[in-house]
């Protein structure tokens, strides 16, 4: 059963779903998103379908990150990846957790790689899903998906749009993710970072993705401790299949286990639209890992 | 979706193995486990003085998911130690198909998941397309043959520094297809040679090279066999789950021609993933084999779900 908790970490609000309660390295899941930016109001609840399913292998974790659903926004810089990974890693702490195999999809992809660089200890294994931030970039074309987001903004009809925008197809926006999303929108977290990113020098900040990269490509030559899979959707709009095999082979020049995987009929929210190939393939990476140091 | 049940100690010797008439082969298998079947269809073909593969190459991969599912190797006609084709005309791809399609047949068994590597992956691939009703699921290993790109095997493998037949030949020939030479042990090889040592594999090598069966009859039918496989995979034919794992670093397949399979397979069939593996060469299922079972066990037991 998923359970949504709330705890204190560093004297702030988080709110966390969690299920499984079997021992060993948990699986921790970080939500992609925009906060306050992108016409969807992002948080833990992107992963209520799969959630269930790693739950049944191993102890599965994914808190809404600062500034997203029920997580307080301390101060924008708090927006910002480092502060993100940094984030995870209090959360870590506060819940015991010694180890984790570390789950990122899209912005939480940038989290997570981040975290398993500056604190590869924590991390058993890096699995980076559909993630247009992370690959190099080079000079990329424009970003218009969410050009013209329909008014009012994070309304359930205007996030049910976007979520439409990055998908293969719309199936998998369902009552439960809008009730969700609507709920998310109308907390204080969320009209936190909307109220943030009403000024330009926070916006032009861009989460502090453009100062990092720098600092993750030297840190990729440098190679990644981490165990790392690269997981992309066969029709990301978001994206291209090359970026998520570019970024694979950056990783994989250094980091011998290394993994990519392609999956079918699938956009930016794979896990959504693809749940049960989408966690047999990271939970086969989790496990062979874990095989891999008992061998 | 937790394999704390195959465990990489389970490695031991393989069962041993039986045999079974099919249509007048007399074919060598090993059987163990209980569950949804998985059956496993090694790569290359008969006639070969420098390298012979047989049912034991998969061993890392047996015995391990042998603990969830009932799991079965065999030798294809002509190889390992199984009996060579009867009339010459029968040294093809063709053949070698009919004969493994006729073998599932025979033990009566469910729907099986098929996992075919290299030259086995066409195979399997074919026995998917032409008995649908034999197989519920299908994984392509490294399969140049069923790629529309170039191999590059005989400009890595030709000509073995070493006299045919030999033990530092075949140890050669498969160090050369390998990411880490280290991974070609001395049971691997002890299983090649076994194979060599036998007249009747001698006989095929002899009908292939200075009989020239290869030339005029295998080459020539596969090669056909691949045009039509690749219109039947880009016309939807194959209507089964399948996975497709391929090697970063496969000296002799290129990982561009992963993503063409991709292409031609998941255009119409949902349930299609392209898996890449690094450090790997042509047998990443013996480079990484704790990554490579529990991969294909959630594979399977989604594709059985």
């Amino acid at each position: 059963m998923m359970q949504k908790t709330e705890l204190q970490v560093a004297g702030r609000r988080v709110s966390l779903i969690k299920a499984g309660a079997t021992a060993g390295e948990p699986v921790v899941l970080l939500h992609g998103g925009r906060a306050g930016l992108s016409p969807i109001a992002s948080g833990a609840h992107v992963f209520d379908r799969v959630i269930p399913l790693f739950a049944t292998g191993r102890k599965a974790i994914a808190p809404d990150l600062p500034g997203y659903g029920g997580s307080d926004l301390a101060s924008p810089a708090d927006l910002d990846v480092e502060k993100q990974a940094s984030f995870v890693l209090a959360l870590l702490d506060a819940l015991s957790i010694d180890r984790a195999h570390i789950v990122g999809h899209d912005l939480g992809g940038l989290v997570a790689l981040w975290l398993a660089i500056t604190a590869a200890k924590r991390v058993r294994s890096l699995s980076i899903a559909a993630s247009p931030v992370c690959p190099p970039t080079g000079d990329g074309l424009n970003d218009i998906l969410f050009d013209a987001a329909p008014s009012p903004l994070w309304s359930r009809q205007s996030q049910a749009w976007a979520f439409e925008r990055v998908s293969y197809s719309h199936e998998h926006v369902d009552a439960a993710l809008l009730d969700a999303c609507e709920q998310a929108a109308g907390g204080k977290p969320h009209r936190d970072a909307v109220d943030v990113m009403r000024d330009e020098h926070v916006r032009h900040r861009n989460f502090g993705i453009g100062a990092l990269k720098g600092r993750i490509w030297e840190s990729l030559r440098r190679g990644l401790t981490a165990p790392t899979q690269i997981v992309w959707a066969s029709h990301d709009p978001a994206t291209t299949r090359e970026a998520g095999y570019v970024l694979y082979k950056v990783i994989a020049e250094h980091q011998g286990a290394a993994q990519f995987h392609l999956i079918n009929r699938a956009g930016s929210f794979v896990f959504r639209e693809q749940p049960a190939e989408f966690t047999r393939v990271v939970a086969a990476f989790q496990d062979g890992i874990d095989l891999e140091a008992a061998a | 979706m937790s394999l704390a049940t195959v465990l990489p100690d389970q490695r031991q010797t393989l069962p041993a193995p039986k045999h079974i008439d099919v249509d007048g082969i007399d074919t060598r298998y090993y059987e163990a486990g209980q569950g949804e079947p998985i059956v496993f269809i090694y790569g290359g073909n008969f006639g070969s003085a420098d390298s012979a593969s047989s049912a034991p190459v998969w061993s890392l991969n047996f015995l391990p998911l042998s603990e969830r599912f009932k799991v079965l190797a065999f030798d294809k006609l002509g190889q390992g130690h199984t009996g060579n084709p009867k009339r010459n005309e029968d040294y093809t791809m063709a053949a070698v198909i009919r004969h493994a399609a006729a073998f599932i047949g025979e033990l009566k068994l469910p729907p099986v998941h098929l996992v075919g590597h290299s030259r086995g992956g066409f195979a399997a691939t074919r026995i998917a397309l032409e008995y649908p009703q034999l197989v519920s699921s299908l994984t392509i290993v490294s399969s140049g043959t069923l790629s529309p790109r170039v191999s590059t095997n005989e400009v890595v493998l030709s000509k073995p520094p070493y006299p045919a037949y030999s033990r530092e030949g075949a140890r050669w020939v498969y160090e050369g297809y390998s990411y880490n030479p280290k991974v070609v042990t001395e049971e691997w090889i002890d299983n090649v040679m076994d194979v060599f040592a036998q007249p009747k594999y001698r006989v095929s090598v002899h009908k292939m090279v200075q009989e020239e069966a290869g030339a005029r009859y295998f080459l020539p039918e596969l090669a056909k066999q691949k045009r039509e496989t690749l219109g039947w995979l880009r016309e939807g034919r194959l209507q089964r789950p399948t996975q497709i794992v391929w090697a970063q670093n496969d000296p002799t397949v290129a990982v561009e021609g992963g993503f063409d399979v991709f292409d031609m397979i998941s255009a119409h069939n949902r349930r299609t993933t392209l898996n890449i593996i690094n450090h790997a060469g042509h047998f990443s299922y013996r480079e990484h084999p704790e990554r490579f079972n529990a991969l294909l066990a959630g594979f399977v037991a989604n594709a059985s779900a």
